[in-house]
């Protein structure tokens, strides 16, 4: 039986909360969280059908490798246990649990059911950095989740997250664009994963998940999108002020016209005399 | 990065705004508005899905009131690949007598959106909508005048109305017909930026430009005129890519 360290959701989360609670959101969701659940326990490893419980009430049924699973749940402190499928905490002992997980409210999380380092099942807490981004920007969140050794994450020909373990993350944030994604060995050019294109949009946080085991040879990537994180531009400045000028210079023409007029009466009066 | 948050400046000063300076038209509860005419369809969903689709069938209902509720279940395997939907290239508004191209632009110093040089142009934002993508905001903009081009493309926006349709040709020649549902005038400082380029929400287009008074201090306008509309009927567009 796994019992994952769980203290790190506990205090990310409490710095997440704050502003998250300052954020417009709707009312109710201060006191709700979102909690993402993703199967990266490969098939054939005893786990390819399974239900997940939380305080003893289901929370997603039937989940298979390779899927994630969106809830809403009220803030609180979870025990959160993986039966397979058909059982129940009343009838069957947990494959997987994480207990007193805390969940505040606002906060986004993601629960991985996956292979720790060595290849045995774990369950993992991270919490989602959900903040808000500049216009024209992106975050990127690679986690290692396999059982397999340290690697580095590229884009391109460029490291970016270099000597990631399990089962541990690295955060960044990125032009939106369009990437070239691989992961390597760490230190190595040997490449495991990749290269793929990825878009990495913007305003949106992409997590991308290396999941499976080497040994196995199933090593893969799984992906979580969080969308609509942008600020937006700061402004729009559509206009130079030629056409609203036209009327200033036509008052400026207009008048000096009257003062020609003007002038050439006073003339032809000065002539008159 | 801990820039400040435009949108939640925006909400508070609509909270205070209390309609200082508005003039005639406004619509009820539109308090960030200096004008408005129609509405623009909410971005986000007030009413969830799950509950507005139920069927009130006691038997189907699921073991009682569980806390958790599902939002969705995705394929995690599939990777977010490059989008290659064509660019919108033309936007046609027949009520204003605008048929102009549009080029693809960003942004530049401070987080403003580049608006094309030449003022007879539009600009489609590069990292708003697609026409057709199903979702989200198209924002395109226009200069409603230049330092010394004169009038530009949206120089009448602010004369759309409710009904008036607008035309975006993407680069694979498809055509998108939208309808106008909206025209809004907003002081700069007010203007609701994080939902008008929203890629949430309904499929929408966003035209965007400048109006109200011109300041000579600044040499700006001290408004945006923000116009939105929303794609016509299937049937329609199929008959307008005829």
């Amino acid at each position: 039986m796994i019992r994952p360290t769980l203290g790190r959701v506990g205090i990310a989360a409490a710095a997440l909360a704050l502003p998250l609670g300052l954020a417009a959101v709707p009312a109710q969701a201060a006191d709700m969280a979102t909690v993402s659940v993703l199967h990266a326990i490969p098939e054939g490893a005893g786990a390819d059908v399974v239900d997940v419980f939380a305080n003893g009430d289901l929370l997603i049924d039937n989940f298979t490798p390779g899927t994630l699973e969106t809830v809403e749940v009220p803030a609180g402190t979870y025990d959160l246990a993986v039966f397979g499928d058909g059982q129940t905490p009343d009838d069957a002992e947990p494959v997987l649990i994480a207990e007193a997980v805390e969940v505040p409210g606002g906060v986004n999380a993601t629960v991985t059911a996956n292979l720790d380092a060595e290849g045995a099942p774990a369950l993992n807490v991270f919490v989602n950095d959900v903040s808000a981004m500049a216009a024209g920007e992106a975050r990127l969140i690679v986690r290692h989740i396999a059982a397999a050794p340290a690697v580095d994450v590229l884009a391109g020909e460029d490291v970016i997250f270099a000597d990631v373990t399990n089962p541990n993350e690295g955060v960044v944030v990125v032009p939106a664009g369009d990437y070239e994604a691989s992961v390597n060995l760490a230190g190595t050019d040997t490449t495991v994963l990749g290269p793929a294109p990825v878009m990495l949009e913007e305003g949106t946080v992409t997590i991308a998940y290396a999941w499976g085991s080497a040994e196995q040879e199933n090593l893969a990537l799984a992906t979580q999108v969080i969308t609509d994180l942008s600020t937006g531009p700061e402004g729009v400045p559509a206009g130079g002020g030629s056409t609203t000028q036209l009327p200033l210079m036509a008052f400026g023409i207009a008048a000096l016209g009257a003062l020609a007029i003007a002038g050439a009466g006073a003339r032809l009066a000065a002539t008159r005399r | 990065m801990t820039r400040p948050r435009p949108a939640l400046l925006v909400l508070g000063a609509g909270a205070l705004a209390l309609g200082i300076g508005t003039v005639g038209i406004a619509t009820a509860g539109s308090g960030m508005h200096v004008e408005s005419v129609g509405a623009r369809p909410a971005v986000t969903a007030t009413a969830t899905p799950e509950a507005s689709s139920t069927v009130a069938d006691p038997r189907e209902a699921p073991e009682s009131a569980s806390p958790y509720r599902t939002l969705e279940r995705v394929d995690a395997t599939a990777l977010p690949r490059p989008d290659r939907t064509p660019r919108p290239v033309e936007i046609t508004i027949p009520a204003i007598d605008v048929r102009t191209s549009v080029e693809v632009v960003g942004l530049e110093d401070r987080d403003q959106v580049e608006v094309p040089y030449d003022v007879a142009r539009a600009g489609w934002y590069r990292y708003s909508a697609k026409p057709g993508s199903g979702e989200g905001s198209t924002v395109i903009v226009g200069h409603v005048d230049g330092v010394d081009q004169g009038a530009g493309a949206f120089y009448d926006l602010r004369q759309l109305r409710p009904g008036d349709t607008v035309t975006v040709t993407r680069a694979d020649e498809r055509r998108v017909t939208y309808e106008v549902v909206a025209r809004e005038v907003f002081a700069k400082d007010r203007v609701p930026l994080r939902e008008l380029f929203s890629r949430s929400g309904p499929e929408r287009l966003t035209l965007i430009t400048c109006g109200g008074p011109f300041d000579p201090a600044s040499l700006e306008y001290t408004d945006n005129v923000v116009v939105t509309a929303v794609p016509v009927d299937s049937d329609r567009q199929i008959e307008e890519n005829r």
